[in-house]
C-alpha cells in the first residue's frame, strides 16, 4: 500500500522561498515598544559599547535611552533651539551634538558636563561625527559647508565649500580619519580629504540626498534621497554599483545590520528594507505606523529603534530566550525499560511513523470533500495562505468532487467562499481557476432560495459581478496596452534595417557655418 | 530545388532477407486468469498466455515455467485428489497435467471432446466424481463473439462429455461460474445476465442426484464465489454490492454486503469461510465478517484496479492480480508483503480501450527501455534481462480512481526526454482540460544523483505552454557543456530551456530556467529533431520544414515542398554518414531533405505513423498504420528491408518503437541491427523485436529458467543455485581465545591450602600436584579424555581422504556423520576454543615431566 501522497499547495504560491532564513530571524523580534517624544524623531544613534544606551534627538533636547529598560538614562537639554543628529564617539562616553543655532556641543555623558562648543557655523548643523581618531568632529552644516573641529583646541581645522545647497548628510570613513563624505540637497554627495584640502571625488546622486553611509571596508558607500538608494564605488573614482529602488517615497535613513551582512533603509512611505549587502536585493521589509525619519541598530541586532515624524519611537528587541524544544510524547514504555537492547531471537516491531499531513489531505483521504474544502476556509489560510485554499479547489476540481463540496451551505459559510472569491479573482495566479469555481458554484446555487432571502449572499453576489467586469475591463485595457507594446517592439526591430546610410545625409547649414580647427601638438 | 526521385512507394530492397520473427519480449497478461496458490502455500502460479509460470510467494522470484499448451491457457487449477498435480486447459480444450515439483515436464495431456472449432473455453474447473479415479472439467465455454455460455463437463482422460449438471446457461466470461467440491457434494454458481439477470445455483450429490435453483436478481452481477464448506454463495453486482446467499435448494434468501461504488470485480472466500474479500475498481481490498455487514477492514490504494482475488491455503496469502498485469501478495493482517509486477501497463479505462498515446526511449545511463508504467509513473525495463527495473513516480500524486457517474482523468506523463549521458530527465505531464476544469500542464526536470541513485527533482515549470506539448529534446552535447532542452507545445511556439545558476541567496545550485521562445508564421508545431552534434535543430511547421540554431534561435531556413498540404508529423535528423539530411515524414510520405545543397532528396508515398531513428547508425525505421514496416537509409529511398503487416493489425497497431543499443556484443545476423535493436510497441501494450526465423531466440515464454532447487533452498535466486550443499574451505579461522574460568585460576585451592592450619598440612610433595593443576585452565575437562584433540585432528585427515577417494563407498556414511560431526565442533568453537585446551595438555604432560624429575638438587640448595 503505498503512502498517501499530499496534496501540491506550492503550485500557486509565489515563486521563490516563502520563508526563508531571513523572515524567520527578523521575526524573532519582540513586539515593538512605542516612545512618544515632542517633534520629529531627527537621529538616533546606538552607543558602540555595551549596554548600547541609544541617544534619540528631537526638538530641544537629546535623550540617552537604556533600550533594555526603555528608560530615560539621561537628558541633555541644555538647547536654545532644536538640537540635531546627536552622535556617540567611538568608545561610548562623549556625544557630539548639533543644532538650529549652529553650534557643535561636545557632552560628556556621564555627569551630562557641557566640555566644548564649537561655534563657526552659520547654519543649523544637521549632523555631526567624531572621526575614527577620536579627536576631530566633521560637522555638516545648513550653511552648504563642511568642517573638521579640533576637539582639544575646540577650533576648525578645515571647512570644505563644494556644495550649493543644505548638506544634510554626512558619515565619516570607517577605516581613514582624514575621509569624510557628505551628501546635500544639491544632489550631490562629495568626498574629501583632510590631508588634500580639496574634494577628493563628486557624484551626482539625481536627488536631494537624505543620508549616507559608508560600508564597513571603506571602499564602498551608500547615498540615499529621492525615491533611491545608490551604491558607489569610491576605490574605482565614483563608480555606480547599484541603484535600490524599493521605496516608494523619500528614503530617510540608512543602517548596517547583521554583523555587517544586511543593509536597511527607512523611508517616508513607513516601510524599513532589508538588503542583502552583497546582492543588494531586498530579504526583508519591515512596517511601522508612520513615515520613519531615523533609525537605529545596536551591534549584533539586539535592538531596533526606529523614530517616526509624528515623535513616536518604536523599539524592539530581538528574543533571547530559546524556546525549550517539545517534549517528545512518550506512549507507554511501562512494559520495556529504558535503554532496551532486543537480544536476537526478540522479533521487533517498528513503531509505525505517520507523517504529519495538513487537515485538508486528512480529509481527502477518506474522501470528505466539504470537510477538506472548510478547513481551508478559515480566516488564518484565507488570509495568510490563500494559495492553499485555491490549490484545494484545484484538486476538488480533478476530482469532480467540487460541486458537492460546494453545496448544501449555509448564507454564513458561502458568504465565505464568496468573499474569497471576490478577494482573489483579480490574483494572476488564481484567475484561472477561481473563475471555475465561481462559475461551479453559481451553477450549484441557481436555484437556491439562499440567493433571494439571505441579505449577505446577495449582496456578496452582486459584489462579485461588479469585481467580474472591473476586472474584465482590466484585462482589456491590458491586452489594449499590450498591443501598443508590441507595435512598438515590432517598429524597433524593424527601423534596424531602414536606418538611412550615413553617406546620404548632407551637413545642415548650421553644420556647414560651424567650422571646427582640429589642432595637434607636433612637438 | 530539384526533386532528385520521386516514386510511388518504397522500390525493391537491396539486400534480401528472408521474413523476419517479430518475438515479444514482454508485455504478456499475467492477470487475465486469477492466480492459484500451491497446496503447501509457496509458490503461485499464474496464467501467461500459453503456459503457466510459477512464482514463490516469499522472494516474488520466477521460478518455473510450465509449457506445452499450443494456445492461451483459460485458467490454472490444482489437481483435486493429488494436489502436487498441476492442471492447465486451454481455450481451445487441450488439457495437460504436471507435476509441481518437474520443472515444467508435461506428465498428461488430452484433448476434451467437442470443443475444438466451435467453442472458447473461458475458464474451467475440476470436481472429482467418488467412484471414478480421475477428474472432471468442468468447463465455461461458448461460440465466440456471444455474450453466453455454457456449462460443460468432460472427462479428463477420454475427453468425452458428461451431464452432470444438466444445462447451465453463464456469461461468456471467466467470473461467471463459482464451482466447489466438499465429500460427496458439489456446488455450482453460475451467473447469467442476458437476457435477465439469473443466478443458477447447483448442487449434485455422487453424481447421481441433482438439484437447481434459479433466482433472478435486478443489478447485473460481475462475479461469484462459493463457500468452502457451507452451501452459501457470495455475488458481486454492478452497483458495487456484494450478496451472500443462503437457503440455496429452497427459497434463496441473500444479504448485502454493500461497501463498493464501482462494479465488484472479484470475491473469494477465506480458507474457512468465516471472512470473504471483494475488490474492484477502488483500487481498495475490503476484507468482511461473514457475520456482521459492518465488521469490514481495508487495504487502500494498492497500485491499480483490482481484477482477480485468490487465497491460499490456510489463508496465510491473499493474491490481488491488478490491471497494471502485477500481482500484489497480501498477508493475512491486510499488510503487502511482496509484488509480482511484469512489464507495466499504463492503466486503462473501464471500456477497455488502450489510453495511448505511449513514449518510449532509452536510458543513455543504463541502456534501459523507458516508457509510461502505471498512471503517472515511467517504468525503466531492461530489454536484456527482460525484467522490470524500477518504476520512477514523476507526478507524484494518489491515483484517482473512477467513480460511478463521473469520468476522473488523472495527470499522466505524455513527453520525456533524457540528455546525452542520461543524467537529467526532462518530463512533461499533462492533464486534459475539461468544461469548468483548466488543463493541467507540467514540466519537470529530474537530476540524477549518483550518491543516491535516485532521480531528484530539480526544476518544475507550470504551464510552460498554452496546450499540450508536442515534443521535447535535449540538445546533444558531449560532457554536459552548455546543456538545453527544447519543447514545442500546441501554441505554435517552441521553447528553449537553459540551466542557470539560482538567482536565490539562499540556495545554490544550477535550475533549468526558460531562455528563448520562437515561432514560425503562427503555424502548428508538429515535431522536432537536433542534428547529432547539436549544432541544428530542425522544426517541422506544418508543411513547412524549418532549420533553426539552438543558442541564438535564429532562423537558418525553411523548405516546403511545393505540392505539399500534409503537415509534417516526424521530423528525424540523419546520423553518421547521413547527418546532412533530415527525414520528414506525414501521413501521405517520407521525404529527405539534404541541407547543404537546401534541396529534396527523395520523396516516396507511404502512411507513416511511426518513425524511429537508430541513434548509434544510420539506419531510420518506419511504420505504417497498417503494421507495415520499412528499414531505409536516409541517403537511398531503397528500402534496406521491409515487410508489409508486421502484426496483425485487426486488434492491435504498432504505435512506437525504439532502437535500443545492445548492452554487450551480439552477433545479430541482420546487419541494420548490429549496433542496436528494434523495438516496438503495439496498443495492446505488448513490447517486440525482430529476429531472423533461423536464429532460436528465447522468447519471453521458452526462456530457458536457470534449474533451481524446489524445496532444499529458501531463496530461490540463481545465486543461491550456485552455492554448493556443502563447503569446505582450508583457509584456517581465526579462533578468539576465551576464559573459562572466571577469576584467578586455582585461585580457591590456594585459599583452601592457606586457610588450614599449618601444623595440620600434609607434605608438599603431596599436595603440590593437584594445586599446580588448579592452576591450568580447563584441565579438569582434560583428564576425562586427554588423547581426544589428537584424534580428531586424525579424522580430519581422514575425512580428506575419504573425500578425494570416491571408491571407498563402504565409507561414505561414516565420513558424512563425522562431517556433521565437525560442523557441530566448527560451531561449539564459537563458544569453546580448542585451541586454549591443547595449549592445557601441553602444559600439564610438561608439569608431569618436571615432577618427575629428581628434585635433589633444591633440598641441596636449602642446606
Amino acid at each position: 500500500m503505498p503512502p498517501f501522497k499530499k496534496t501540491n499547495v506550492n503550485i500557486y504560491s509565489k515563486p521563490g522561498p516563502q520563508v526563508t532564513p531571513d523572515t524567520i530571524y527578523w521575526k524573532k523580534f519582540s513586539p515593538p515598544v512605542l516612545l512618544k517624544e515632542f517633534g520629529a524623531i531627527d537621529y538616533i544613534n546606538f552607543s558602540p559599547v555595551q549596554p548600547y544606551y541609544f541617544a534619540l534627538t528631537c526638538s530641544v533636547r537629546v535623550q540617552v535611552y537604556n533600550p533594555v529598560t526603555k528608560q530615560v538614562y539621561k537628558n541633555l537639554s541644555r538647547f536654545r533651539e532644536a538640537a540635531y543628529g546627536a552622535a556617540f564617539r567611538s568608545d561610548g562616553q562623549l556625544l557630539c551634538v548639533g543644532g538650529e543655532e549652529g553650534h557643535i556641543k561636545l557632552f560628556e555623558i556621564k555627569n551630562k558636563t557641557l566640555l566644548r562648543v564649537f561655534k563657526g557655523h552659520r547654519g543649523p548643523v544637521h549632523r555631526c561625527f567624531f572621526t575614527s581618531d577620536k579627536t576631530h568632529i566633521a560637522s555638516f552644516s545648513d550653511d552648504k559647508t563642511v568642517s573638521l573641529w579640533d576637539i582639544p583646541s575646540e577650533k576648525r581645522i578645515t571647512s570644505f565649500t563644494e556644495h550649493t545647497d543644505y548638506v544634510r548628510g554626512g558619515t565619516v570613513s570607517p577605516v581613514s580619519s582624514d575621509i569624510v563624505l557628505s551628501g546635500a540637497y544639491d544632489s550631490a554627495v562629495c568626498m574629501y580629504d583632510s590631508r588634500m584640502k580639496v574634494t577628493a571625488l563628486k557624484v551626482d546622486h539625481g536627488a536631494p540626498v537624505e543620508c549616507v553611509m559608508f560600508l564597513p571596508s571603506g571602499g564602498i558607500f551608500l547615498s540615499a534621497g529621492g525615491t533611491e538608494v545608490r551604491v558607489w564605488d569610491a576605490l574605482a573614482g565614483g563608480r555606480l554599483l547599484a541603484k535600490l529602488s524599493q521605496h516608494h517615497k523619500t528614503v530617510t535613513c540608512l543602517h548596517l545590520a547583521s554583523d555587517n551582512k544586511r543593509i536597511m533603509s527607512g523611508s517616508l512611505d513607513r516601510h524599513v528594507k532589508i538588503y542583502d549587502v552583497a546582492s543588494y536585493k531586498v530579504v526583508h521589509t519591515l512596517d511601522y505606523p508612520n513615515s520613519i525619519l531615523s533609525l537605529g541598530v545596536s551591534p549584533g541586532d539586539e535592538t531596533i529603534a526606529v523614530g517616526m515624524v509624528d515623535g513616536l519611537v518604536s523599539i524592539t528587541q530581538k528574543e533571547k530566550g530559546q524556546k525549550p524544544p517539545k517534549q517528545e510524547r512518550r506512549v507507554s514504555y511501562r512494559y520495556i525499560p529504558d535503554n532496551f537492547q532486543p537480544a536476537e531471537v526478540d522479533e521487533v516491531v517498528e513503531q509505525e511513523e505517520f507523517e504529519a499531513m495538513s487537515k485538508f489531505d486528512q480529509y481527502f483521504r477518506k474522501f470528505e470533500y466539504s470537510k477538506a474544502l472548510d478547513s481551508v476556509l478559515s480566516i488564518y489560510v484565507t488570509k495568510k495562505h490563500p494559495a492553499r485554499t485555491v490549490a484545494v479547489f484545484r484538486e476538488l476540481m480533478k476530482r469532480k468532487g467540487l460541486q458537492n463540496a460546494l453545496a448544501g451551505r449555509e448564507g454564513k459559510s458561502l458568504a465565505v467562499i464568496l468573499r474569497f472569491l471576490i478577494k482573489y479573482l483579480g490574483d494572476y495566479r488564481f484567475t484561472e481557476i477561481l473563475i471555475n469555481v465561481a462559475d461551479i458554484l453559481l451553477d450549484v446555487y441557481e436555484d437556491s432560495p439562499l440567493v433571494t432571502t439571505d441579505l449577505t449572499v446577495s449582496q456578496l453576489l452582486k459584489r462579485l459581478t461588479q469585481r467580474v467586469h472591473e476586472e474584465e475591463h482590466l484585462s482589456e485595457s491590458l491586452a489594449n496596452l499590450q498591443g501598443c507594446l508590441s507595435m512598438l517592439l515590432a517598429g524597433a526591430s524593424s527601423v534596424d534595417s531602414s536606418v538611412p546610410d550615413p553617406a546620404s545625409i548632407f551637413p545642415s547649414v548650421d553644420a556647414q557655418k560651424t567650422t571646427v580647427i582640429e589642432v595637434k601638438d607636433v612637438r | 530545388m530539384v526533386i532528385q526521385k520521386l516514386s510511388e512507394g518504397f522500390g525493391n530492397m537491396n539486400e534480401k532477407y528472408g521474413n523476419l520473427n517479430v518475438v515479444k519480449i514482454a508485455g504478456g497478461s499475467i492477470v487475465e486468469h486469477p492466480a492459484i496458490f500451491s497446496s503447501n502455500g509457496k509458490n503461485l502460479f499464474v496464467v501467461h498466455g500459453n503456459c503457466i509460470r510459477s512464482y514463490n510467494v516469499e522472494t516474488g522470484e520466477l521460478v518455473t515455467v510450465y509449457n506445452g499448451l499450443s494456445k492461451d491457457a483459460a485458467g490454472v487449477a490444482l489437481h483435486p485428489t493429488h494436489p502436487d498435480k498441476l492442471v492447465a486447459v486451454s481455450c481451445v480444450g487441450e488439457f495437460i497435467e504436471w507435476e509441481c515439483s518437474s520443472r515444467g515436464s508435461c506428465v498428461r495431456k488430452s484433448q476434451l471432446g467437442e470443443i475444438t472449432g466451435k467453442f472458447v473455453v473461458q475458464s474451467f474447473s475440476l470436481v472429482q466424481q467418488q467412484d471414478e479415479e480421475t477428474p472432471c472439467v468442468v468447463c465455461v465455454a461458448a461460440v465466440s463473439g456471444q455474450n453466453q455460455a455454457c456449462v460443460k463437463t468432460f472427462c479428463s482422460v477420454s475427453g468425452k462429455e458428461r451431464n452432470l449438471f444438466g444445462k447451465i446457461r453463464v456469461d461468456n466470461h471467466n467470473k461467471s461460474l463459482a464451482v466447489r467440491q466438499t465429500d460427496g457434494e458439489i456446488l455450482l454458481a453460475g451467473y447469467c445476465n442476458k437476457p435477465k439477470t439469473t443466478l443458477t445455483f447447483c448442487v449434485s450429490y455422487n453424481g447421481s442426484e441433482t438439484k437447481e435453483t434459479q433466482v433472478f436478481s435486478q443489478n447485473k452481477m460481475t462475479c461469484v464465489a462459493c463457500h468452502p464448506t457451507e452451501l452459501c454463495v457470495i455475488t458481486g453486482d454492478i452497483i458495487g454490492c456484494v450478496r451472500v446467499w443462503k437457503n440455496l435448494l429452497r427459497k434463496p434468501v441473500y444479504s448485502s454486503y454493500h461497501w463498493h461504488t464501482l462494479p465488484v470485480q472479484s470475491v473469494v472466500f477465506s480458507d474457512s469461510g468465516s471472512y470473504f474479500y471483494s475488490g474492484g475498481g477502488e483500487c481498495v481490498l475490503v476484507r468482511w465478517l461473514l457475520d456482521t455487514t459492518t465488521g469490514r477492514k481495508f487495504l487502500p490504494r494498492l497500485s491499480s484496479e483490482i481484477g482477480h482475488l485468490s487465497v491460499s491455503p490456510k489463508n496465510l496469502c491473499i493474491s490481488v492480480s491488478t490491471r497494471d498485469n502485477g500481482i500484489q501478495l497480501v498477508n493475512s493482517s491486510l499488510q503487502c508483503v511482496n509484488s509480482i509486477q511484469c512489464f507495466c501497463w499504463s492503466s486503462l479505462p473501464s471500456d477497455g480501450k488502450y489510453l495511448l498515446p505511449v513514449e518510449m526511449t532509452t536510458d543513455p545511463r543504463t541502456k534501459a527501455l523507458v516508457t509510461n508504467g502505471r498512471v503517472g509513473h515511467l517504468q525503466f525495463f531492461s530489454v536484456d534481462q527482460r525484467n522490470l527495473l524500477f518504476l520512477l513516480d514523476v507526478v507524484g500524486r494518489n491515483y484517482l480512481t473512477q467513480e460511478r457517474s463521473k469520468k476522473i482523468q488523472n495527470t499522466d506523463v505524455v513527453k520525456f526526454a533524457f540528455n546525452s549521458d542520461g543524467s537529467w530527465l526532462a518530463s512533461v505531464e499533462f492533464c486534459e482540460g475539461e468544461e469548468k476544469v483548466p488543463q493541467e500542464l507540467r514540466l519537470k526536470f529530474w537530476e540524477y544523483n549518483k550518491v543516491s541513485q535516485k532521480y531528484v527533482l530539480n526544476t518544475c515549470v507550470e504551464n510552460p505552454h498554452r496546450g499540450a506539448v508536442k515534443a521535447i529534446q535535449f540538445r546533444p552535447s558531449a560532457n554536459n557543456e552548455n546543456l538545453m532542452c527544447v519543447t514545442a507545445g500546441e501554441d505554435f511556439k517552441f521553447r528553449t530551456w537553459s540551466l542557470q545558476e539560482s538567482t536565490s541567496i539562499y540556495r545554490k545550485g544550477l535550475v533549468w530556467n526558460s531562455e528563448n521562445v520562437g515561432f514560425y508564421r503562427n503555424i502548428p508545431i508538429g515535431d522536432l529533431s537536433f542534428s547529432s552534434d547539436g549544432s541544428l535543430m530542425a522544426i517541422a511547421f506544418g508543411p513547412t520544414l524549418t532549420v533553426w540554431v539552438p543558442g541564438s534561435n535564429q532562423l537558418k531556413c525553411s523548405l516546403t515542398r511545393p505540392d505539399a498540404e500534409e503537415h509534417l508529423s516526424h521530423v528525424e535528423f540523419g546520423r553518421r554518414s547521413c547527418v546532412h539530411l533530415v527525414v520528414t515524414g506525414s501521413k501521405l510520405g517520407i521525404a529527405v531533405w539534404n541541407l547543404l545543397s537546401v534541396s529534396l532528396l527523395w520523396v516516396v508515398h507511404f502512411n507513416l505513423s511511426v518513425l524511429v531513428s537508430d541513434p548509434i547508425s544510420e539506419v531510420v525505421a518506419a511504420f505504417s498504420d497498417e503494421n507495415d514496416f520499412v528499414i531505409f537509409s536516409p541517403n537511398c529511398p531503397d528500402p534496406i528491408f521491409k515487410q508489409n503487416g508486421l502484426i496483425s493489425c485487426e486488434d492491435s497497431q504498432i504505435v512506437n518503437g525504439v532502437f535500443v543499443p545492445h548492452a554487450r556484443q551480439r552477433n545479430s545476423n541482420i546487419s541494420w541491427q548490429s549496433t542496436s535493436q528494434l523495438h516496438f510497441f503495439n496498443s495492446k501494450q505488448e513490447l517486440f523485436s525482430l529476429e531472423h526465423s533461423t536464429s532460436n531466440v528465447d522468447t519471453e515464454e521458452n526462456r530457458n529458467l536457470d534449474v533451481l532447487p524446489t524445496e532444499s533452498l529458501k531463496p530461490k535466486t540463481p545465486y543461491a543455485a550456485l552455492l554448493a550443499q556443502q563447503s569446505q574451505s582450508d583457509v584456517i579461522d581465526t579462533k578468539i581465545e576465551q576464559h573459562k574460568h572466571l577469576g584467578i585460576p586455582g585461585f580457591e585451592t590456594l585459599q583452601e591450602l592457606l586457610k588450614s592450619p599449618a601444623h595440620s598440612m600434609p607434605p608438599l610433595s603431596l599436595v603440590s600436584h593437584s594445586l599446580l593443576l588448579s592452576f591450568i585452565t580447563g584441565a579438569n575437562k582434560r583428564r576425562d579424555d586427554p588423547n581426544s584433540h589428537r584424534e580428531l585432528s586424525d579424522e580430519d585427515d581422514e575425512e580428506m581422504d575419504y573425500n578425494d577417494d570416491s571408491d571407498k563407498e563402504e565409507k561414505e556414511d561414516q565420513t558424512s556423520e563425522r562431517r556433521l560431526e565437525n560442523t557441530k565442533r566448527e560451531l561449539m568453537s564459537k563458544h569453546e576454543s580448542t585451541e586454549t585446551t591443547s595449549m592445557a595438555a601441553d602444559t600439564e604432560q610438561h608439569l608431569l615431566r618436571i615432577q618427575k624429575k629428581p628434585l635433589d638438587w633444591v633440598s641441596e640448595l636449602l642446606t
